[in-house]
């Protein structure tokens, strides 16, 4: 069968909702955060298909910019997470509740 | 490659770079001192701005079209490099509840101020995600810097959460947008976005761009970041979130909407006016209970994104430079806020309302300027926030004419402020004749802290009392993102 | 810079200068405040009296002057401040009341540093609101009094409830002022993009020659009306009125219900009656009816306070119901009347509210059940009470008799309101007569309590000058009314031209009745154009009859 772009923006597109189904859903944070990424990829996705399929560079150089950012993003991130574990001995989001409505 | 327009962003990097450095050399004593020499030399780069610094106030573009200077431009990074020395001064004040790494507390204040200056600057995609990224990245450090408080902790993972939630939302809307129509740039982007402007996916993208953004600004339904990260913060990063993050979200949000996709964004009037009336009634409704004054204020400024919508739902020059305007009078409002409670808060366990009781007694001055600051957040004469109030309400009505949605956009408003009457004048009833305080020692203000407090205070009244010359400004700004097909009934010639 | 401008920034400039005066100096404060704001009454009075002599300028404004810097040129706002008949009596009654307001608060012993300095920020900001000529301003100055108030009822206010009030009367009058606000940016976006100005008479000249289109009228009318009516305590958003007065310190009383209150039915007159014809005669049923509320409810209200203040409280709105009839009527007699009853009501309450304060400072309780038989102890103040009660009342002598007949002719003019002129007669002074009467004979006959054995009178002249001049104005206002209607009367007639067209008719029956001279004339040609397209249901269209 012929792979085209519409087959790469559905993969993406099921990317996406698989990451958004699994940060609403999943309580533990690091895996909250793993999903975030897979968010982002599932972008990195959909710009080098259609700058594969437009013949335009801009969507690929554009992947470059967003992994260096997801990169440093990731490390900050992690440091966080590690802190509050740290503190609270837990990486779950349900027991971060000491500010309320 | 003109490295002479960004002249500025690279000497604010290079401080922060400097303050970062200067971290080994220092005695401990003397660290603090870094922050008021980092602020004085912000001032310095602020004075070389206002006189017209070389190339960096020329007007043009430059990388290739990706980085814009024009009045729009100018008018906020002006504001950045205001808000980002008053911030310094009250780090300075707060460096005490630092357990460590101060100077790295200055230096990241300064690299988000390189963020935000670059953030005013976008006019590409690319660059508008690196600006907003390092802003958001910055804070989410900012906002965990005291890791022995939890609540500090708790709300850097809730920021982080949520905002790359809206980051990884924003970077596939910006990939749908730039895979559709090819383009990246805004300015070209605006020329064929009229073609795509029924395109679905495109559509799609563009909504998906708002997420990002409407989560920087604290919009609806993108706003339960705000009152926890508020609370939890160090009261220098809240502020500066309060007011600087805040408006690089709009300054990218108007580039975005008006220089970027005009086509859609005159399509979407009702979306922004519902969002708009939605967020100012959610910041209200929710802001009534409250006790913590920092979560108090952060629902309020979510109540300030609504009003500030007001004049982007406008979808008219008016309503732009009412923006601008309200942003102008709303930084010093809020930095003379933050600074009452960081410096009243040292002397109390609570954040409670009920901590600033007495405070008429213990320091004139700090009651007076939080008075002055919670009146003008109210928006009653002759204070800026009334004079904002009034332009962006002034936009909305002239619309009304075309769309009736406006006049219940207006009348939204203005229950909106009613509301607000009330806890905003709570603040003061504690202030004045709360009941709560034992404690009646006077509280001393340090040289430095009372010259921003003068400096907010004098902004608050000038803005209120003599608006000419600053609505040149901001008209002029506004003018920039003209090229708009403006829905007006009544010819509008400015 | 006129004198006008002078009444308006003294105020402003003293509250300035007393700030920066170290807090411990508290007879300093009060002297400041005392001779800033009878330097300001001086003016007002000397302004008053050269008024008939001073040269108007085009729009018939005299003493007009701006004060540079305020405003944006590039919106049409200009802080511009100018008097004309109407509000030349309002400016001298705010100003007098405001010299009145700062002697009677000996009362406040603590942080009286902060009291004054509110107080005078509140006095410029009703004077600047009276004397403003642009829409903006106008607006501005009478807001600078929102938080004043808050403060000062929080603060020095009585009473377990006066929490509850400041934020009550804050959150009211807010509201009304932001109704107000939509309805006056409205107003100033219903004219052309390259003629827009927040200028008055600018505005109300282009109004006469282009009027504005009747949906336009509806949507911006009923927004001012009801704005500024909730700023007036017009029935039934009057609640925040008696509990306000009730809790607030005495010199925020005596402006606030003296003064303040008259800014909405002077925005009424000066700003929507003009400039809006059509909606002002539709809904000016629906206003005259509401004020019947006013006028028999509150005053039935009033009947049954058993606390002085809130008895007070509720008089004073019933007051407003004369002068909202007067307004309602549309007719040359009764829009004087109403001005009248303003001045008037303004020397009134303060001079009742002021009274009443110097009763709770001597006894701590204004529960009428404890209180009686002062007029033995307190002569003077017990005699000034009395003759409040009769102006009250409307007693001929006084000022409020001038205007509420005045108000009563007038309104009779228009047939459809006569039932409510009736009721007016009948029910409200009536009534008003049997809460006044009865509460002087609980307050000051009827037996002394032991309690009250020790209480002493005014002691010395300066303690009675505020009441003095109170009752010298009420009755010199009561036996020559022609100082005011003299400077009233021509505007008003062309106020009421422009609202009601075919007022020629009832201006003729109104230089029988007052003896006045021929109002002015020069609007009646180009009103009588919208005459021929606007008969009135039951007078016969009349063209020419000057």
């Amino acid at each position: 069968m012929n792979v085209g772009l519409e087959h790469y923006l559905t993969v993406s597109g099921l990317l996406f909702a698989l990451g958004l189904f699994g940060v609403i859903v999943r309580r533990n944070v690091l895996v909250m955060y793993m999903c975030l990424e897979l968010m982002l990829n599932a972008a990195n996705l959909a710009l080098v298909a259609f700058s594969r399929f437009t013949n335009n560079l801009n969507g690929q150089v554009f992947v470059f910019f967003i992994i260096t950012v997801a990169a440093a993003e990731v490390a900050v991130g992690l440091a966080l997470i590690v802190a509050l574990y740290r503190k609270k001995q837990t990486a779950h989001v349900e027991e971060l509740t000491t500010m309320k409505l | 490659m003109n490295l002479s327009s960004i002249s500025l962003e690279i000497s604010v990097l290079a401080l922060g770079l400097v303050v970062m450095l200067a971290d080994l050399w220092l005695p401990a004593e003397r660290k603090r001192g870094l922050g008021y020499a980092a602020a004085a030399a912000l001032g310095v780069l602020l004075i070389w701005n206002l006189k017209g610094c070389g190339s960096c106030a020329v007007e043009g573009v430059s990388f290739g079209g990706m980085f814009v200077q024009d009045s729009l431009s100018i008018f906020f990074k002006r504001f950045f490099l205001v808000a980002a020395i008053l911030v310094l001064i009250l780090a300075v004040e707060f460096s005490d509840r630092f357990a460590a790494g101060v100077s790295e507390y200055f230096s990241l204040t300064i690299f988000a101020l390189a963020g935000m200056l670059f953030a005013a600057s976008a006019n590409h995609f690319a660059l508008l995600f690196v600006a907003l990224e390092l802003i958001t990245v910055t804070f989410y450090v900012l906002t965990s810097f005291q890791r022995s408080r939890q609540v500090s902790l708790e709300a850097g993972i809730k920021y982080l959460i949520i905002g790359a939630l809206s980051s990884a939302f924003m970077v596939f809307g910006i990939a749908l947008v730039t895979g559709i129509s090819g383009k990246m740039n805004f300015t070209e982007l605006a020329e064929v976005a009229g073609q795509y402007a029924g395109n679905k996916l495109f559509l799609l993208g563009v909504l998906f761009v708002l997420v990002g953004l409407g989560f920087k600004i604290a919009a609806v339904p993108f706003q339960i970041w705000a009152p926890d990260v508020y609370q939890g913060a160090p009261t220098p990063t809240t502020a500066f979130l309060a007011v600087g993050s805040k408006a690089a979200g709009f300054v990218l949000l108007l580039r975005f909407l008006f220089a970027g996709v005009p086509a859609v964004t005159v399509q979407w009037t009702n979306l922004l006016i519902v969002i708009s009336a939605i967020t100012i009634l959610y910041g209200n409704l929710c802001a009534l209970p409250q006790r913590n004054v920092k979560r108090l204020l952060g629902y309020s400024s979510i109540s300030h994104a609504g009003y500030l919508l007001l004049g982007i739902a406008a979808l008219s020059t008016a309503g732009r430079s009412a923006v601008l305007y309200y942003l102008g009078g709303y930084l010093f409002t809020v930095i003379a806020a933050f600074a009452v409670i960081g410096i009243v808060m040292r002397h109390l366990d609570t954040e409670d309302v009920s901590g600033l009781a007495g405070l008429g007694q213990r320091s004139p001055l700090l009651a007076a300027t939080m008075t002055i600051s919670m009146v003008s957040l109210a928006g009653i004469p002759p204070l800026a926030g009334f004079f904002g109030k009034f332009l962006l309400l002034k936009a909305v009505i002239e619309q009304g004419a075309v769309n009736h949605g406006y006049y219940c956009l207006a009348f939204v408003a203005l229950a909106g402020v009613v509301m607000s009457f009330y806890y905003y004048f709570g603040v003061v009833r504690a202030i004045y004749w709360g009941q709560g305080s034992t404690d009646l020692s006077p509280i001393t203000v340090s040289v430095p802290m009372k010259f921003a407090i003068y400096v907010c205070i004098a902004g608050i009244f000038f803005l209120g009392l003599v608006p000419g010359p600053l609505m040149k400004q901001t008209d002029k700004a506004a003018a920039v993102l003209q090229p708009v097909p403006e829905v007006t009934a009544v010819s509008s010639a400015n | 810079m006129t004198t006008l401008s002078y009444i308006f920034l003294l105020p402003l400039i003293a509250a300035f200068v007393l700030a920066l005066v170290p807090r411990n100096f508290a007879v300093i404060m009060r002297l400041g405040a005392v001779i800033a704001t009878f330097i300001t009454a001086i003016l007002a009075v000397k302004m008053f009296w050269g008024f008939d002599s001073a040269v108007a300028d085009a729009n018939g404004y005299k003493f007009v002057s701006t004060i540079p810097w305020l405003g944006a040129e590039s919106l049409g706002l200009a802080c511009k401040l100018g008097v004309d008949g109407i509000n030349v009596g309002l400016v001298l009654m705010g100003a007098i009341v405001a010299f009145a307001a700062a002697c009677c608060s000996w009362e406040i012993k603590s942080r009286e540093k902060e009291f004054y300095i509110l107080l005078l920020v509140m006095t410029g900001g009703i004077l600047g609101a009276f004397a403003s000529l642009d829409l903006f301003f106008f607006y501005f100055f009478h807001e600078l009094a929102l938080v004043p108030t808050f403060i000062m009822i929080g603060l020095w206010g009585r009473g377990e409830k006066k929490n509850y009030a400041a934020f009550q009367i804050t959150l009211y009058l807010s509201a009304g002022a932001l109704i107000a606000l939509i309805g006056l940016i409205a107003l100033y976006l219903a004219v052309p993009v390259e003629l827009r100005t927040f200028d008055i008479p600018t505005l109300t000249n282009y109004f006469l020659n282009n009027p504005m289109a009747a949906a336009t009228q509806n949507f911006i009318f009923p927004l001012l009306l009801f704005g500024f009516g909730i700023l007036v305590s017009l029935w039934p958003f009057h609640t925040w009125a008696p509990i306000g007065y009730g809790s607030a310190p005495t010199a925020t009383a005596m402006l606030h219900a003296g003064v303040l209150k008259k800014f909405g039915l002077y925005g009424l007159i000066r700003v929507a009656l003009p400039m809006m014809p059509e909606a002002a005669q539709s809904w000016m049923h629906v206003l005259a009816w509401l004020c019947v509320g006013n006028l028999l409810y509150c005053g039935w209200v009033a009947m049954q306070q058993k606390n002085f203040n809130w008895l007070v409280g509720y008089s004073s709105v019933a007051h407003m119901g004369f002068i909202f009839l007067g307004i309602a009527s549309l007719t040359l007699v009764g829009v004087t009347g109403a001005v009248l009853v303003m001045v008037a009501h303004g020397f009134l309450a303060a001079l009742t509210f002021g009274l009443s304060g110097y009763i709770y400072q001597q006894t701590g309780t204004l529960e009428m059940k404890d209180l009686g038989g002062l007029l033995r102890k307190l002569p003077f103040i017990g005699t000034a009470l009395i003759m409040a009660a009769f102006a009250g009342c409307g007693l001929p002598g006084f000022a409020n008799f001038a205007g509420e007949v005045t108000v009563f002719f007038g309104v009779w003019q228009e047939p459809s309101l006569r039932l409510i002129v009736v009721l007016a007669c009948w029910g409200a002074l009536i009534i008003g007569a049997v809460y006044m009467l009865r509460a002087v004979r609980n307050v000051l006959h009827a037996d002394l309590p032991e309690k009250w054995a020790n209480v002493s009178d005014a002691p010395h002249i300066w303690r009675k000058l505020p009441f003095i001049i109170l009752i010298f104005s009420l009755v010199l206002f009561g036996f020559l009314p022609r100082l005011l209607t003299d400077k009233i009367t021509p505007v008003a007639s062309t106020i009421v031209q422009m609202a009601r067209p075919v007022a020629a008719r009832e201006a003729a029956v109104a230089n029988e009745v007052l003896g006045l001279a021929t109002p002015a004339s020069g609007q009646a040609a180009t009103a009588s154009d919208e005459a021929a397209a606007q008969p009135k249901a039951d007078t016969p269209a009349t063209t020419d009859n000057q």
